[in-house]
């Protein structure tokens, strides 16, 4: 019994990493070749803050609140991954606030926050459009103003449309 | 000596018709076992009497009732002093694993609650792209399809409860 309980105890520390909803929808569908997943990590997203000939200045202060980006997208049986994701996003343990959502013809959309204290710590959009599903997931350090100012149409030069 | 010979005949008479005294055996049973000369027709008789002699010896011996006084012996009553503090030790045990119970469901609780406060692991990111200038271009590319996404929907209250919204 005691040997049990010190092995329960040296394990809990060790199980207290949190997921990206990214990583735990990827999870959910383990092996499947019609998603495609882009990642930008810490080290990566510092770089492009650090770079100097960003015209937008709006973008450059979104990205310098950012850690780390996946995206996630597929062309085929777009129901079932939308289904999924809202199945990931639904999972109490993982505590995802919904911002907002939206349904227009055959487009749907999910927003979800993930909050430590006062601050967003990820943000989650995935959406069912009529050729593609796509689940965009930021980390970093993010407040309510960060989604202020998101919302404001982002256009700078050479942004693929 | 014939005498005494014919006074154990007789004595056996009586004794096949169990009318001897205990000390008329006695005297029977001594005699077979101690005489040496016995004549040879009470001969057939001595097998019998120095049997019984021999059995009236047999005893259970003194290490018998050495064995049988230990085992009757009652244990010594030891008279033992309980204090405040070793009656109290029953409370303490149930009260340490009241704690170690309470300790574990705070752990666990802590556990649950800290996922949200742990930072992620980014070990397992594997950047796709080495150039900054394309990753640069997808994460403002994902930036603009997220904020399609909100312009799109109703914002809920972040501190409201959560209602999807449906815009049709």
């Amino acid at each position: 019994m005691r040997r049990w309980l010190i092995c329960i105890l040296f394990l809990i520390p060790f199980a207290v990493h949190a997921q990206d909803f990214v990583s735990l929808l990827m999870e959910e569908c383990k092996a499947d070749t019609n998603l495609h997943c882009v990642t930008i990590s810490p080290r990566m997203m510092e770089e492009i803050a650090s770079e100097r000939n960003l015209v937008d200045t709006t973008l450059q202060t979104l990205i310098e609140d950012l850690r780390s980006m996946r995206l996630l997208t597929a062309v085929r049986h777009l129901p079932h991954y939308f289904r999924q994701a809202e199945r990931v996003a639904n999972l109490p343990k993982h505590r995802f606030e919904e911002l907002s959502s939206s349904r227009l013809n055959e487009e749907k959309h999910r927003i979800l926050i993930r909050r430590k204290d006062d601050r967003i710590v990820e943000l989650v959009m995935f959406a069912q459009k009529p050729d593609q599903f796509i689940a965009v997931d930021f980390t970093g350090d993010m407040s309510l103003e960060f989604i202020t100012r998101l919302r404001q149409v982002i256009r700078m030069e050479g942004t693929p449309d | 000596m014939d005498m005494d010979y014919k006074k154990i005949e007789l004595l056996l008479e009586k004794y096949w018709q169990a009318e001897t005294s205990l000390e008329e055996e006695k005297a029977l049973r001594d005699f077979f076992s101690n005489e040496s000369a016995i004549p040879a027709h009470l001969l057939p008789y001595r097998a019998i009497f120095a049997y019984q002699k021999s059995y009236q010896q047999v005893g259970l011996g003194e290490e018998f009732d050495n064995r049988m006084l230990r085992l009757v012996e009652q244990k010594p009553v030891r008279m033992r002093v309980v204090s405040w503090r070793m009656r109290l030790i029953p409370l303490f045990k149930g009260a340490a694993v009241l704690a170690g119970i309470v300790l574990l469901g705070n752990l666990a609780q802590w556990t649950y609650r800290s996922s949200d406060q742990i930072d992620y692991d980014y070990d397992c990111y594997v950047d796709t792209y080495d150039d900054p200038e394309a990753a640069l271009k997808q994460v403002s590319s994902a930036l603009q399809i997220v904020s399609e996404g909100l312009s799109k929907s109703a914002l809920h209250e972040p501190d409201s409860t959560v209602v999807q919204t449906v815009v049709e």
